[in-house]
């Protein structure tokens, strides 16, 4: 069951990673920029708002323009 | 079901869906712990809550002691099992209250979904993500619209395998 749902996880990533705008990401300041690398490789909002020290909303926010999108797996 | 409990980003995702006063067909209210209200800034979706809190739909869940032992015993089991994708405080505390009260979790994120399906402590919990709710919303007609709307109006997107188990073709 959880190999399963890790493989799904994995793809989630891959798409995270081929969905993003990186010239976009590249472009936000920090703490910014941190917080959408790792929303990219987690998925998790809490957890790279978390870190990052940025509003959770507004991260939310953030990655829609950086086309990130929440892969519910 | 009169009750359900949410974590933060799958409330923020679901209330930008357009049809988004639809969950309150589901469900009677829904309650949000406390411990992730500050993490609700922006002034949009602030105010959207204080809406739903203020017309009874949506009850801030006071921190207590009982819930959070209980919080604290989830998420010790579940980081600790090799094989689990990671829970944080606030899922943890959410599953908890969902676990300890008998009423759904509302939550994007797949550790809990995981975790009630592969730790026997938390078998008969039930954790809905929004494909869950979609499905039970617009079983009946218009389900592949609606999936089509939430992602476009969310930037959330379902996996092939999740949308082929809830009979969604895109």
């Amino acid at each position: 069951m959880a190999g399963e749902y890790l493989k799904r996880l994995e793809e989630a990533r891959e798409l995270r990673r081929r969905s993003a705008d990186w010239a976009y990401i590249e472009s936000r300041p920090e703490p910014l920029k941190t917080a959408l690398k790792l929303l990219v490789e987690t998925g998790d909002l809490w957890y790279s708002a978390k870190l990052s020290g940025v509003p959770l909303d507004e991260l939310n926010e953030e990655r829609k323009r950086a086309r990130i999108p929440l892969v519910v797996a | 079901m009169p009750l359900a409990v949410a974590d933060t980003c799958f409330l923020i995702n679901w209330l930008s869906f357009r049809r988004w006063e639809d969950i309150f067909r589901l469900f009677h209210r829904i309650l949000l712990p406390s411990i992730m209200v500050p993490e609700l800034r922006s002034q949009r979706v602030r105010s959207r809550v204080e809406e739903l809190a203020y017309s009874g739909r949506l009850v801030v869940l006071p921190r207590v002691d009982y819930v959070d032992r209980e919080a604290l015993r989830i998420f010790n089991l579940v980081n600790s099992t090799p094989g689990l994708p990671r829970i944080d405080e606030p899922e943890a505390y959410g599953l908890a209250y969902a676990a300890l009260h008998g009423i759904p979790f509302l939550t994007d994120n797949a550790s809990p979904r995981i975790a009630v399906r592969s730790l026997s402590p938390l078998r008969g919990v039930t954790v809905y993500d929004s494909l869950d709710l979609l499905v039970l919303l617009y079983r009946e007609s218009g389900l592949r619209a609606a999936v089509e709307e939430f992602m476009s109006d969310t930037s959330v997107t379902f996996s092939r395998e999740r949308l082929r188990e809830a009979g969604v073709e895109l």
